[in-house]
């Protein structure tokens, strides 16, 4: 039943991840940009690094989620069958909305943080216009309807060939202990319940917002806004990682040898997964008092459970297989094991963040962007970079060039050391999203805008290489 | 299956003639949350019950012009979309013009409905709902906001009521559809169906 069609990357997923691996250079010369600004080593205005910001937010959780989508799609359609149509619609939506989001940002001065949090995008204090904040929000808009289409097409292939979404998760399994579907399967259905349910959360406040910008009368409760909004980008950029992570449990066995099993416990945790990232986000409002305590209290509490699960089986289970198995390495088994040791350390400084106590002083500092750029870049991305070498490498292991070896390091050694200084930032109170730095604050972003230069010439080369195989032609292997 | 055939139009029949009773009628639109949160679902359950009466070479014919439901579903979400607008409310209880042609377009929606559920399948009827519901959310909002009334005809407590029926029936609606995927009513043939 669970018999595995070999197949090369389809046209799709090739284009899907070379798009990733552009947009993720381009994001990161943005975020370069902005740490050297902070450093005071450009002189870009205020309104421009705010932009720029924007820019980043929304344009790495996106493509965090379009390479994410690359290796869903990629491996779930080994195992149930995908029309190619809808994920060319989901492209298209996509591009349209990509350039609506842009339009607004740089023509029309959109400014606002991915998080489009109310009231601020309606108020542009003559920064930019109501126009601007509905091409942004209409962009996104626009990108959710694709991906909604892509969910609902994953949706009907998993049933079509599990029967339902309670097979697909493995709960026959549970109690039977036979036939387990394979973890591919079971990441997917999660992914895909969970980001229909946040795709329509966000359309619904953004479509809120949009009337609420042209009838500035009908008011919106900002604590629903902001309840809504981060229960929509919290499942979302959660998301990213559970389809990224499909990457170690379909790509990793080819290097060790071993299977990637499906056991009772991961089965669980996955399922539990799907209930908890729904619960989880209210850990982006514990500095919301009007919020009732019972909400702060779930998540706290959700915070600490949420991540652990599926992340301390997944790091065992590599661990397992790695260990004593003639792992054959090259860039791609490398970044996969870096990704997933990257996960893991993110999570640390994550789960204190979640901590009530702990969240009254670090809230809005660098500590924030600290611990999550350590889990999508060191993470996230690096599952998405591991994927795109993959198949640019047809699908098999290859040699581990001293190139290669060299930028894997740079990059390991400098994205580790650049989330760092996101976090000794916070520690020492630097506020994030501040365009202007004070004085003393100015070694930490000189520091950190080295190590980033590192992270973007070690990542160029990886994609760059990566680029030249997936769009050269399918010759000789 | 002859039964149904027979029992469903005229149950449609008897449903839209009670529905058309001045009496009824002027009791239901009196109430902000009845006119919507009963008197539509209750038109497009007699469009629905009355479209079964229609022959199979009709049925063929019309699916010419709907593949996979896709006209239909369209159509139905464009009228719920329309009369969801308060100011169309408002002039279908001022005008009998009006209140003619939200009674046919309902029924119409209802129609297209039965003829467009079955043939649509996992996905056309997930981007159908996947408008509607949050469409309705945000309406359901905008009621229960609104500073103002709205509506002429209705008064604000009748407002918060409607706005928080539609809200609720919108949530509810979610979660059923939702939970349809662990346990999903359509048979595997029709997913093949829409396969190929
Ligand atoms: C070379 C790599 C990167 C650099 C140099 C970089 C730099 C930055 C900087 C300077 C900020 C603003 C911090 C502040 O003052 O608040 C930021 C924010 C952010 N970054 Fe990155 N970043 C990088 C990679 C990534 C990746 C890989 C992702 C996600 C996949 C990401 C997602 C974000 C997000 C979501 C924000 C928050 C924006 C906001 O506060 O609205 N970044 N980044
Ligand atoms: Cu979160």
């Amino acid at each position: 039943m669970n018999m595995q069609k070999e197949m090369p990357a389809v046209g799709a997923v090739k284009v899907y991840a070379a798009i990733s691996g552009v947009v993720i250079l381009l994001m990161m010369v943005f975020g370069l940009v902005m740490r050297m600004t902070q450093g005071q080593m450009l002189p870009i205005e205020p309104n421009v690094f705010y932009q720029l910001m924007t820019a980043h937010g929304i344009g790495m959780v996106a493509i965090a989620g379009l390479g994410g989508s690359a290796v869903m799609w990629h491996f779930l359609g080994k195992y149930v069958n995908l029309r190619a149509g809808f994920a060319w619609a989901n492209l298209a939506f996509f591009l349209t909305g990509v350039v609506l989001v842009l339009g607004g940002i740089f023509l029309g001065g959109f400014a606002a943080a991915w998080t489009f949090l109310y009231p601020l995008p309606a108020n542009g204090m003559g920064q930019w216009g109501k126009h601007a904040a509905a091409a942004y929000m209409g962009g996104v808009l626009l990108v959710g309807v694709g991906m909604l289409l892509f969910y609902l097409e994953s949706a009907r292939a998993i049933i079509q060939k599990y029967g339902s979404f309670a097979r697909a998760l493995g709960w026959h399994f549970l109690k039977s202990g036979q036939d387990a579907p394979p973890a591919t399967v079971i990441a997917s259905t999660v992914v895909t319940l969970i980001n229909i349910i946040a795709i329509l959360i966000g359309a619904v406040i953004l479509t809120m917002m949009l009337v609420n910008l042209y009838v500035p009368e009908i008011a919106i409760h900002p604590l629903l806004a902001k309840n809504l909004i981060f229960l929509f980008g919290h499942v979302f950029i959660n998301s990213t990682i559970y389809m990224a992570v499909i990457a170690v449990y379909e790509i990793l066995p080819k290097y060790t040898g071993r299977p990637w099993n499906v056991y009772k416990p991961f089965v669980w945790a996955w399922s539990a997964t799907c209930l908890m990232v729904l619960t989880v986000y209210p850990h982006h409002l514990l500095m919301d008092y009007a919020q009732p305590l019972w909400m702060h209290i779930m998540g706290q509490i959700v915070s600490y459970t949420s991540s652990l699960p599926v992340l301390a089986l997944t790091l065992t289970a590599t661990l397992g297989s790695i260990y004593r198995s003639n792992i054959k390495w090259d860039l791609t088994s490398a970044l996969l094991v870096l990704s997933i040791f990257g996960w893991s350390a993110g999570v640390i400084p994550a789960v204190i963040d979640g901590t009530i106590a702990v969240n009254q002083v670090m809230h809005n500092t660098l500590w924030v962007p600290g611990h999550f750029h350590l889990y999508l870049l060191l993470g996230c991305v690096t599952m998405i970079l591991a994927f795109t070498n993959w198949i640019a490498n047809k699908e098999k292991a290859a040699g581990f060039s001293g190139l290669e070896k060299s930028m894997l390091w740079v990059f390991a050694i400098s994205a580790f050391a650049y989330a760092l200084m996101f976090l000794l930032s916070g520690q020492a109170s630097v506020p994030r999203r501040w365009a202007v730095h004070l004085p003393e604050w100015l070694a930490y972003s000189q520091i950190a805008s080295l190590f980033a230069a590192g992270v973007v010439i070690s990542a160029m080369a990886i994609i760059v290489r990566a680029m030249g195989g997936i769009i050269r032609p399918a010759r000789q292997a | 299956m002859n039964g149904t055939r027979k029992a469903g139009p005229r149950a449609g029949l008897i449903l839209l003639l009670v529905l058309a009773i001045p009496a009824v009628r002027s009791m239901m639109e009196g109430d902000m949350a009845l006119h919507m949160l009963l008197q539509f679902p209750l038109l497009l359950l007699a469009g629905w019950l009355l479209t079964q009466g229609l022959t199979e070479q009709t049925r063929a014919e019309l699916r010419k012009w709907n593949h996979a439901g896709i006209a239909g579903l369209l159509m139905a979400s464009l009228v719920l979309m329309f009369w969801m607008i308060p100011r169309a409310l408002d002039m279908a209880l001022s005008d009998s013009t009006v209140e003619l042609l939200k009674f046919i377009t309902l029924l119409m929606a209802g129609a297209t409905l039965e003829l467009s559920w079955q043939s649509a399948g996992l996905i056309v009827r997930g981007f159908f709902l996947g408008n509607v519901l949050p469409m309705m959310m945000v309406v359901g909002w905008l009621y229960v906001e609104a500073p103002v009334r709205i509506c002429s005809a209705y008064l604000t407590d009748d407002q918060l009521r409607a706005g928080s029926g539609l809200l609720a029936l919108a949530i509810a609606g979610s979660v059923v559809w939702l939970l349809a995927f662990f346990c999903p009513p359509i048979r595997s043939k029709e997913i093949h169906d829409e396969n190929q």
